[in-house]
């Protein structure tokens, strides 16, 4: 293809770019123990949690930022970010949408995320977090007749302070690492979800986060306890405006599946990537873990096609005797970006099972790596896990790298994993041009065909956005 | 010689059972043939007589040469000599076929109260085996199983077979995969061996192969049961007919 | 760890020839500025060095004791061709075979080395393994006493192995030596060398602290053997670091059937066009012992090709570990690399640590890498069970024949001999299990 037209696709902005103009009220730069006791006086929080916070904390002060990611950038000044920012009109709670700020509700529109029930995807609860807060959560009702409690987690802890104080910090604890004391210490906001047992969840459950204000960090906590034998599915969504500047994105994500539960977590990550030459975008530092019980499953997909920076491994502790662990991925680097992520699955549990299912795509000068663990300890006899990684390249000064560690400790365990790493094959995009089929939609053809493992794994309408999304990350790759 | 009666089988995990009260007499010196459709059960019934894994015996009794089969471990039955001559012959890689017959012979020889083979006296007969099957020596050099061809496979559990020297021989599905030439070979060594001390289980979805070897008795095997048996002939009638009339009587 | 490093240091090096000093002062140096790993460092994230900071290790006396004893326990079969035989690290003449070598072949011991050979050699001592990057290549270079060079003129081709045998005698209290050789190779020589590591008798532990270093010029071609055979109290970490130009290749055959701790780090360079490399290994450890292969193969050029395969099988209570890598570089186009390692599990005591890499640059690859982590194939037990084989029996067989798929690939039947009669002596722990194989 031509070049004008390459440079054209290049120059194609982030479609969720966009600033929203509001007033907000964000706490000025830096971090001690009076910005923690701030934001929990601001979400008038209970003293346990306020002490909580403080001892993750102090934890953090103690701990050093972990460096053995294949990942480079410049030093994080954690004293240069504001730790909490939320939308003045919200300082109220409002009760209804009546009583959201329009400005906020046109914001999500535009990013395709109507918030009224009536205009909303069919099926598809939705909690809407803006910068630190949470504006609305949608069909509360519906599934409050089913026993479902999905809200913010703000929210939680004012209503049923006994299930967040039990399983907060329960599968990834406030010391777990850097990131996670620091999002312990300093957690805005993010959804909390309790499917009670038995109870499958009517409906899809949806987070959709938006970063607005500049030089703030986001921070947010999610938690999802499924009872016994329940099932949910979950997705979460995010964007970012287009700034120069990076900003630090610092979530923890709790799942615990207990014995016979199903947990189905979808993400579908869109951060801001930064520009061409790698100016702004978000640091994406995430801890992400499900703890498994007796025979119930766990099951994370992404698609990740933002952040300059993504850390992140989804994980599952298979404690449970039978239980089981997927984990479906697509990250997709362009440009300056750079992705180091994969998952740990720890087998504990007799006959515990895990997939581990990877597909990289470097293009431009960024750099994807897969960084997975599987660990068999010795009281997963008969455990199963199968990995398969592949990785493609497309151009010549990108990067593509693949980091499995297996440690096996039980003798009857089979642990299988297999990586590749290849361009697009000439022959294919041979065959689909001398069909009429021009170089750039070929690629993207043959790179969506490379994902359908994974996209499979997604509700319908996000697969469908998955793939939108990838050709849109892609532009200007090929030439 | 082997005598199933009332024989159910699931396999583990599983509700349904594959085999719901066969009944089977094999008189010593006699070929039988089991012949039916696929997934009736004809694999399931070879295996189990083996003693593979992952089966579980829910009903009924099997004696082997008076004595309980189901009892004994796997080379247990192998040494009192029953021989299961497998549908899909297990690749071996880095073991020569000739370690492999060493091991299996002796294991066998001691157990009947024979003096080892010396290492020269097998490889005689090795190649005496391979020349019948019309193998190349070469073969017994190889991995077992490794890389060979379908044909080689079932060459390959025949020339066991005929170094064992077992009283039962199991045949699942010797004909499978199989050309002319390959079949008339494997047959002449089946024929090799019958003897009035010898008996043959043949497992067959066609009857083709029942034209080299002639079976005494063949049976029908449906939903897990004998459905029908006879002589020679009912072989003939089932290629002319299919398997569907009978299914439609027992039903 | 402070102390390890301290100890290694004070020690009092013997009078040696200036070339060697400066080495040896050289290696000193960075030593000094080094620390030792910990599991913590990634490198060493499943190999713990706590047998060597327990104990306070010296050089071992220059006395080795009566030689015959052990050098028959070393043998190692090989009919033909030269043999240098190192004992506690240093010479031995009386053990070794010298063979007429053609014009343009130097197959010599450092001490037997003159001053400009010597000079030549601490030029490039060092070149592929610098003592800057690796606290044990630094230590190897202070405690040098003595080691091996082959170097061969352009074109020559050597017909017979060379076989250097690292042998390591019973001390009195623990030691550590240095193993050290170069091998280079001129522009289209070929050669095949046989490193072979073994201790005789029981006595205190001995560390061999190894470096090695393979320079292959311009379709060269190296076929390099190491087995480690060595006894419960031997320590061994060894770097074997290669380059690679156009069009020249490397075969390296590596077993690990003994030793306490193994530690074995291949490093190659692909520097040239068209190079391409072959690592074959095996590694089988039991009781307690814990072996470590690390590689490292490196693109550096277009149309460079490597495979890897690595087989291992850890029993009783014994950890094998197994890192490879494959790292192309930017403008390494035409790259074909793969990697495949594959482990048996025999014991829930057991450990198997893996961890293949992959770091690519370059889009225009083929690259992959497999591993697995496993039991006995029950299809396979079931089979050989079958035709009568007792279960024990058929263990030992199926782990003779997962063992055997990569020894068969080895070179020189001699040397397959010595390490099957070896391999099945650690599979078996009663013969009469093996008695089919022998």
């Amino acid at each position: 293809m031509s070049k004008e037209s390459i440079a054209g696709l290049v120059r194609r902005e982030y479609a969720a770019g966009f600033v929203t103009p509001i007033e907000s009220d964000t706490l000025p730069p830096g971090l001690n123990e009076e910005v923690i006791r701030t934001i929990s006086q601001r979400k008038e929080e209970p003293d346990w949690l306020l002490a909580w916070r403080l001892e993750a904390y102090r934890a953090w002060l103690k701990m050093e930022e972990p460096h053995w990611a294949h990942l480079r950038y410049e030093p994080i000044d954690y004293q240069a970010l504001s730790y909490y920012s939320a939308p003045k009109s919200l300082a109220k709670r409002p009760k209804s949408l009546d009583e959201v700020d329009p400005e906020l509700l046109r914001t999500y529109e535009k990013l395709g995320i109507p918030l009224h029930e009536q205009a909303a995807l069919a099926g598809v609860a939705v909690d809407a977090v803006f910068d630190s807060v949470s504006v609305a959560t949608s069909f509360r009702e519906k599934l409050a007749e089913a026993g479902v409690i999905f809200c913010s987690i703000s929210e939680a802890v004012r209503e049923y302070p006994e299930l967040v104080r039990r399983y907060l910090g329960s599968v990834v604890p406030p010391r777990d690492n850097f990131f996670a004391a620091l999002n312990s210490a300093v957690f805005s906001d993010g959804s909390f979800v309790y499917v009670p047992k038995g109870v499958r969840c009517p409906m899809e459950l949806s987070t959709y986060f938006r970063i607005n204000e500049s030089r703030t960090g986001q921070f947010e906590r999610t938690l999802i306890v499924a009872d016994e034998g329940s099932y949910v599915s979950y997705l979460e969504g995010c964007t970012a405006p287009m700034r120069d500047e990076h900003q630090l994105h610092a979530a923890v994500v709790e799942l615990v599946a207990l014995p016979g539960a199903q947990i189905k977590y979808s993400t579908v990550q869109n951060w801001y990537p930064g520009d061409e030459e790698g100016r702004g975008g978000i640091y994406n530092f995430v801890t992400k873990r499900g703890l498994v019980h007796d025979h119930a499953r766990i099951s994370w997909t992404q698609v990740e096609t933002g952040s300059a920076i993504t850390w992140k491994y989804p994980s599952c502790v298979l404690k449970g005797e039978g239980s089981v662990g997927e984990f479906y991925s697509v990250a997709l680097t362009n440009h300056c970006q750079q992705a180091d992520t994969g998952t740990k699955m720890i087998h504990l549990g007799r006959g515990s099972r895990s997939t581990i299912i990877s597909k990289g795509i470097s293009a431009g000068r960024s750099s994807n790596t897969y960084r997975g663990k599987v660990h068999i300890a010795a009281t997963a006899a008969g455990a199963r896990n199968y990995t398969q990684c592949d990785s493609l390249l497309i151009g010549d000064r990108c990067g593509a790298h693949t980091f499995p560690y297996i440690e096996s400790r039980n003798a009857s365990a089979v642990v299988e994993h297999e990586a590749s790493t290849s361009k697009v094959s000439d022959d294919q995009l041979f065959l689909c041009r001398s069909r009429g089929i021009d170089t750039e939609k070929a690629v993207s053809m043959i790179v969506n065909g490379f994902c359908r493992e994974v996209f499979r794994q997604l509700p319908m309408e996000f697969a469908v956005e998955a793939g939108k999304l990838l050709e849109v990350s892609l532009e200007g790759a090929v030439g | 010689m082997l005598s199933i009666h009332d024989l159910e089988v699931r396999i583990a995990d599983q509700e349904r059972p594959i085999l719901k009260g066969l009944d089977l007499e094999v008189g010593a010196g006699e070929v039988h043939a089991i012949m039916g459709p696929n997934g009736s059960g004809k694999s399931t019934l070879g295996y189990v007589l083996a003693g593979r894994d992952g089966y579980q015996v829910t009903r009924g009794s099997v004696r082997f040469r008076g004595r309980d089969l189901l009892a004994m471990d796997v080379e247990t039955r192998a040494r009192e000599g029953l021989f299961l001559a497998f549908q899909y012959p297990v690749e071996i890689p880095g073991l020569s076929n000739l370690e492999f017959l060493k091991a299996a012979v002796d294991a066998v020889r001691e157990y009947r109260g024979e003096p080892p083979l010396d290492s020269a006296a097998l490889l005689r007969r090795a190649r005496e085996a391979c020349a019948a099957l019309r193998l190349d020596p070469g073969f017994l050099k190889r991995g077992v199983n490794e890389g060979f061809s379908g044909g080689e496979k079932k060459r390959n559990e025949i020339l066991q077979m005929m170094l064992l020297e077992p009283r039962l021989c199991i045949l699942d599905e010797i004909d499978s995969g199989l050309d002319i030439d390959a079949l008339q070979v494997v047959a002449d060594g089946v024929n090799a061996l019958r003897s009035p001390d010898r008996s043959f289980v043949l497992i067959t979805h066609y009857q083709r192969l029942l034209e080299y070897v002639r079976p005494d008795r063949v049976h029908v095997l449906s939903g897990g049961r004998i459905v029908r048996s006879g002589g020679a002939e009912l072989a003939l009638e089932l290629e002319e007919r299919g398997y569907g009339w009978l299914e439609e009587e027992v039903a | 760890m402070a102390d390890y490093l301290a100890t290694a240091l004070a020690r009092q090096a013997p009078p040696a020839a200036p070339w060697l000093a400066s080495v040896r002062a050289r290696g000193a140096e960075e030593a000094r500025r080094a620390r030792l790993p910990t599991i913590r460092d990634e490198a060493w994230r499943y190999t713990s060095l706590r047998p060597l900071l327990e104990g306070n290790y010296t050089a071992p006396p220059a006395e080795a004791g009566p030689l015959a004893r052990w050098a028959e326990a070393a043998e190692l079969g090989l009919a033909a061709g030269p043999r240098l035989v190192f004992v506690n690290g240093r010479f031995c003449a009386a053990l070794s075979r010298a063979t007429p070598l053609p014009e343009g072949v130097v197959l010599s011991p450092l001490s037997d080395l003159d001053e400009v050979a010597g000079a030549r050699l601490a030029q490039s001592l060092g070149r592929l393994a610098p003592p800057g990057e690796r606290v044990f290549t630094a230590l190897n270079q202070w405690w040098l006493e003595d080691g091996a060079v082959l170097w061969v003129r352009d074109g020559l081709e050597l017909a017979e192995p060379i076989h250097l045998l690292w042998l390591g005698t019973p001390q009195p209290s623990p030691a550590s030596v240095a193993q050290r050789l170069q091998v280079v190779l001129g522009a289209g020589a070929r050669a095949t060398v046989v490193e072979h590591f073994a201790t005789g008798g029981a006595g205190e532990r001995l560390f061999t602290n190894g470096v090695s270093e393979f320079e292959l010029g311009e379709g060269a071609c190296l076929r390099h053997c190491r087995v480690h055979l060595e006894g419960e109290q031997a320590l061994a970490i060894g770097l074997a670091a290669a380059r690679l130009a156009a069009g020249a290749r490397l075969e390296g055959f590596h077993a690990a059937l003994g030793g306490q701790l193994t530690r074995v780090e291949l490093h190659v360079a692909l520097e040239g066009e068209g190079a391409s490399c072959e690592l074959t290994g095996l590694y089988l450890p039991r009781r307690r012992e814990v072996f470590d292969y690390h590689t490292c193969v490196e693109h550096r050029s277009p149309n460079a090709a490597s495979e890897q395969a690595f087989r291992g099988i850890a029993a009783d209570r014994a950890r094998a570990v197994f890192n490879g890598r494959i790292h192309i570089h930017p403008g390494a186009r035409g790259s074909v690399a793969h990697l495949v390692d594959r482990n048996i599990l025999g014991n829930d005591e057991a450990e198997v640590d893996v961890k293949p890499e992959l770091e690519i640059y370059n889009d225009d690859v083929q690259c992959s890498h497999g591993a697995t982590v496993a039991q006995w194939d029950e299809r396979q037990l079931f089979y050989l069970r079958s035709r009568g084989v007792p279960e024990a029996e058929a263990r030992v067989l199926l782990g003779f024949a997962f063992a055997n798929e990569v020894l068969e690939r080895f070179p020189l039947q001699e040397l397959r001999q010595r390490l099957r009669a070896r391999l099945l002596a650690r599979l078996a722990v009663d013969p009469q299990l093996a008695r089919h194989l022998t």
